[in-house]
């Protein structure tokens, strides 16, 4: 479960059947059940080639919008977002390829570099920010991961892992509580903690779906906690797995076309 | 008579008429008094705020990438073989310190809040109060203690925005030097509390080997030296010495580098020099008068004079050599009575704090000391003592030449 | 004989000496009026640029907009207020604020939207005068914006290059638009000149999908209403919202001004102390020079009350001569110091606590440019010649009369 705000939005969470078989689950109790969760959820993008269309609804406190998207994506390092829906933005992309982002605006025609600068600005005025996109931050490189309880949620019966952030990892969260249905593993709930211990926002997936021989959630929230009653919802309409598609793919030229 | 002998009967006439000497000595006395006072005053206010501008950014001249002048700093702009410039600039004797520095802007996140911000990366072992004068007002914690350490300081305003504290993380992002996008970590280590908004919520503090770790940059490369000089009057020979030196790097002065503050100590200085030339033209005429009605009231002693031999070269020679004990006496009575005075507002200053806002006064960001002290430099104080007495001098012209003009006989039968 | 008319005869005899003791009277008033003018000037030069540019004599804003500024928070009913300030003889145009990023090329910044009636914001301020480049804004040429110094250099931008402006529509939409850099301003303040870009209110409204309301009202009182007063009225004429004086709005700017004053008033003390040492140096001589003189006098009978009351009338003819002729005289050079002012070199737009100064240094006349050091000449002149005027009135006539 790598990036889980990324990697959800943009790719896809597939959960190849072979190499889930491969190998074996360790028992839950054992000291390596952690590790090897991690590793299975920071293994499911690699190599994934996905394309879709996805709505994302973002609720603030002065408006309310929904947008259609089309997304394509390689594994986690290339990305490409291009807005549907509204008319007036339809064209609108952003471009994620390796550590660069770039924003082709419709109206303007033109393409900006996102710069350092403006990593903490609103992805396409949504709760997640640039820099969710492009961090870096590897779930099990970054994060001392421990097994911390058992539970249920909603009558489906849970794992909880704790991420503590290890101490010089370059990651703002000081820690991670993450939800998965005990059964396969698939992610229902990521917490967000500052150092303080204080719960910053809160990412809840949901209507988890078997498609093209993976299972994902098709429907995630990010709620940022300071900022009551707002919340950015992204729905995964039509997704499709293994097409067709190279670094070739993600190119300027690309972003900018219609 | 010689010369000598002329000298002395000068001397002489000055005495005879206490009480007109001693009028126009104390005009002098005034005069020199109030533009030591005031040039002074001058000296010290405007050095202190160029040393405290120099401590503040990059010293009194920074060695930096050439074109970082004309378009702006930028990682990409960068010096290398920043060890051997610096040596290059401890090597003149005008420069006390010279310090390698990395300097930019940054975006530092912490927990779910951003702010941008800018950053200046030094090393701690090497640099202090006297070169990096926000370390005065580190407030809380401490600085760094190794240039790699994985800490920062902030700002007042910076960190309440950020919501951290002593002890917690921040994640600062930069642009490195091939445009890449990069991050680090830090520990908060300091709080800088100085007053001045642009300092408590504009810049950050990170060590040097740090931050080149980050950015990419090699173990000798940087964004600039800042070289700090005894006398900041020596900025720009030193800059176009070193400038001369290095072919691959410019020497920048901090009037390059802020011409507004510049800009305001000229005009300063140029409403005190119109001021100081009306005390002067004031003084001189004063002392014109004197010595004129002096030469008037003695045109019958000249014209007896001439009768018995004087020439009108010597008349005129005699009345100058007044003219010149009057100045000299005047000075060194001017020394005397400026001492005091000078010597308690050097020590004490004149305190204009009551008149300043509690926020500080600040220019172009430089903060401005509400107490002000006197310090002339030694020139100066020259420049004045001889000014003194030239206008002496040339005061004294005219009635001299009129004494020597006398018609003996006609001068003789003025009652 | 009527003490005026001796006086008056007595002055002319020794011509010289009347002169000169006038012409250090003349010169000496001159350099006052002449300061006194590039004094009043400075401080007017500096509260005026400050407030002509961008400040205003009081602002108003929705309550809240000041500690959190926010697109939302917004003063709806702008016209009617603008109306209601504009009766009462006020002079008021509306801001709308906003911010996003501003990109040309590979360079990118973060920038202030300043939207802005043309005509309006004429009324309340010099801005439009402070172009360095180009020209000012045309409410005929929407697309054409005006940006601050220093952006222009981030930028890297010239007259008539475009950049790319987004941001976040007051409805969540990703705004985005091209602009043509119409003018490039001269230094205004640090913010401004970082990030600022000038545009019309229209433009603003259809880039921010902000079509009500305004963030900021700038005021200008009309010239005979004290601040403080004006405050209190727009207060009254603007309800629920917030209003703040200048002073108010950058409290250390106000109080440097006024430290500045202070300065500068030391320094004429300072001025008129020289002054005076010099016409009493002028005056002592005078009375020196003529001890037989009043000798014979007193031997004659005048009594010490009239002796000085000579001295005095003597002084006060010199000194209204001396105002008349010195006043005449500084008449050209405050003409000149006004329409030309000191030319101050090295300036290139003065930035003091972030606010720009003009780099000619110009006069401001005002009857109290005369009448100032005119009252002061007059005042150091008395006490001037005071001493010398008792020492005379008390001469001891047989001693004075064998005087040298």
């Amino acid at each position: 479960m790598r990036r889980l705000s990324l990697v959800l939005i943009i790719a896809l969470l597939p959960l190849a059947p072979g190499v889930a078989d491969a190998e074996k689950r360790p028992d839950p109790r054992s000291p390596e059940f952690a590790a090897y969760a991690m590793r299975k959820l920071d293994d499911l993008y690699r190599g994934a080639s996905s394309q879709g269309v996805m709505e994302m609804k973002v609720k603030t406190k002065h408006w309310t919008r929904s947008m259609s998207m089309e997304s394509w994506s390689l594994g986690t390092d290339y990305t490409l977002v291009r807005i549907l829906k509204p008319r007036k933005e339809r064209g609108t992309a952003t471009l994620k390829a390796k550590n660069d982002l770039f924003i082709y605006l419709n109206k303007t025609g033109r393409t900006i570099k996102i710069t350092s600068g403006m990593m903490g600005g609103s992805w396409m005025g949504s709760h997640f920010t640039n820099d969710d996109l492009v961090k870096h931050s590897r779930f099990a490189r970054d994060y001392e991961l421990k097994l911390s309880g058992e539970g249920e949620v909603r009558g489906t019966k849970v794992y909880r892992f704790t991420l503590k952030a290890k101490p010089d990892a370059p990651v703002v969260w000081d820690k991670l509580l993450i939800t998965v249905r005990q059964s396969d593993l698939q992610p229902l709930e990521q917490v967000f903690y500052d150092e303080d211990g204080k719960k910053v926002r809160v990412l809840t997936l949901s209507e988890h779906k078997k498609l093209g021989g993976r299972v994902m959630p098709l429907r995630m929230v990010m709620r940022p906690l300071d900022k009551p009653g707002e919340q950015t919802e992204v729905s995964w309409k039509d997704v499709k797995f293994d097409v067709k598609l190279d670094k070739g793919f993600f190119t300027l030229q690309r972003l900018r076309a219609r | 008579m010689g010369g000598p002998k002329l000298a002395r009967m000068a001397w002489r006439n000055m005495w005879r008429n206490r009480r007109r000497t001693m009028i126009t000595l104390t005009g002098i006395v005034f005069g020199v008094l109030l533009a030591t006072l005031f040039t002074g005053l001058g000296d010290s206010t405007y050095t202190k705020m160029i040393n405290l501008a120099a401590r503040l950014t990059g010293g009194h001249l920074a060695l930096q990438h050439r074109e970082v002048l004309d378009r702006g700093p930028s990682p990409k702009r960068f010096i290398d073989g920043a060890t051997a410039k610096r040596k290059l600039a401890l090597a003149l004797p005008e420069v006390t310190r010279a310090e390698v520095r990395i300097t930019g802007h940054t975006m530092l996140a912490a927990g779910g809040n951003s702010r941008g911000a800018a950053f200046i990366a030094f090393d701690p072992r090497a640099e202090d109060t006297t070169t990096l004068s926000v370390l005065e007002a580190l407030k809380e914690g401490r600085s760094f203690q190794s240039s790699r350490e994985r800490g920062i300081i902030l700002g007042r305003k910076l960190a309440e925005q950020l919501g951290v504290r002593l002890g917690r993380k921040v994640v600062y992002t930069m642009t490195d030097k091939h445009g890449e996008i990069v991050t680090g970590l830090a520990r908060v280590r300091g709080i800088i509390k100085s007053g001045a908004d642009s300092v408590d919520a504009g810049i950050c503090l990170l060590p040097i080997d740090a931050v080149r770790r980050v950015l990419g940059y090699g173990p000798d490369e940087a964004t600039q030296v800042a070289v700090f000089i005894k006398d900041q009057r020596q900025s720009g020979r030193v800059a176009a010495r070193l400038g001369g030196q290095l072919d691959d790097a410019a020497a920048v002065t901090w009037y390059q580098r802020q011409p507004e503050l510049a800009g305001f100590i000229s005009m300063k200085e140029t409403a005190a020099l119109f001021f100081e030339l009306i005390i002067a033209i004031l003084v001189a005429a004063g002392i014109f008068n004197t010595l004129f009605v002096s030469v008037m009231e003695r045109l019958r002693e000249f014209g007896i004079m001439m009768a018995i031999g004087f020439s009108p070269g010597r008349l005129f020679r005699l009345v100058m050599w007044e003219s010149l004990w009057v100045g000299l006496v005047g000075i060194v009575l001017a020394a005397l009575a400026t001492a005091y005075p000078y010597y308690y507002f050097n020590v004490k200053g004149i305190d204009m704090s009551a008149m300043v806002s509690k926020g500080g006064a600040e220019i172009s960001g430089v903060a401005v000391d509400p107490v002000m002290r006197v310090a002339i430099y030694p020139e100066h104080a020259a420049f004045i003592a001889a000014a003194a007495v030239v206008a002496t001098l040339v005061a004294g012209l005219y009635p001299a030449w009129r004494a020597g003009r006398v018609a003996p006989v006609d001068s003789i039968k003025l009652v | 004989m009527r003490l005026s008319r001796m006086a008056w005869r007595n002055l002319w005899r020794n011509r010289r000496r009347t002169l000169v003791t006038m012409g250090a009277m003349t010169l000496a008033l001159l350099a006052m009026i002449l300061y006194s003018g590039l004094m009043t000037g400075y401080l007017r030069g500096s509260e005026r640029n400050l407030l002509d540019l961008q400040l205003g004599d009081v602002q108003i804003h929705a309550k809240g907009y000041r500690d959190k500024p926010s697109l939302y928070a917004r003063i709806e009913g702008v016209d009617r207020l603008l109306a209601g300030l504009r009766k009462d003889r006020f002079r008021a145009a509306a801001i709308l604020l906003g911010g996003g990023l501003a990109a040309a090329g590979d360079a990118s910044a973060g920038v202030t939207f300043y939207g802005v009636d043309v005509k309006d914001l004429e009324t309340v301020s010099t801005l439009s005068r402070q172009v360095e480049r180009g020209r000012w804004l045309d409410p005929r040429q929407p697309g054409g914006v005006v940006i601050g110094r220093k952006l222009a250099r981030t930028l890297e931008v010239k007259l008539g290059d475009e950049i790319v402006v987004l941001t976040q529509g007051a409805d969540g939409s990703m705004a985005n638009e091209l602009f043509r850099v119409r003018g490039v301003l001269k230094g205004v303040n640090e913010g401004t000149d970082r990030g600022g870009i000038y545009m019309t209110a229209p433009t603003f409204r259809s880039l921010m999908v902000f079509p009500e309301g305004a963030h900021q009202i700038v005021v200008r009182r009309p010239a005979d209403l004290p601040l403080d007063a004006a405050v209190a009225r727009v207060k009254a004429l603007a309800p629920g919202l917030e209003v703040k004086s200048w002073r108010e709005l950058v409290p250390t700017m106000a109080s440097m001004l006024e430290s500045a004053a202070s300065v500068m008033y030391v320094m004429f003390v300072i001025v008129s102390i020289a002054i005076g040492i010099v016409i009493l140096n002028a005056m002592l001589m005078a009375v020196f020079e003529r001890i037989r003189e009043f000798g014979v006098l007193k031997a004659l009978g005048m009594g010490p009350g009239k002796v000085l009351g000579l001295v005095l009338m003597e002084t006060a003819l010199q000194t209204a001569l001396a105002a008349v002729v010195g006043a005449t005289l500084a008449i050209p050079g405050l003409w000149y110091l006004t329409r030309v002012g000191l030319h101050l070199e090295g300036l290139a737009g003065t930035t003091i606590q972030g606010i720009a100064w003009d780099p000619v240094w110009r006069a401001s006349v005002s009857p109290a440019t005369f009448t100032g050091p005119i009252y002061t000449l007059v005042f150091v002149v008395f006490v001037a010649a005071l001493y010398p005027g008792v020492k005379a009135a008390l001469i001891r006539p047989v001693a004075a009369m064998r005087h040298r």
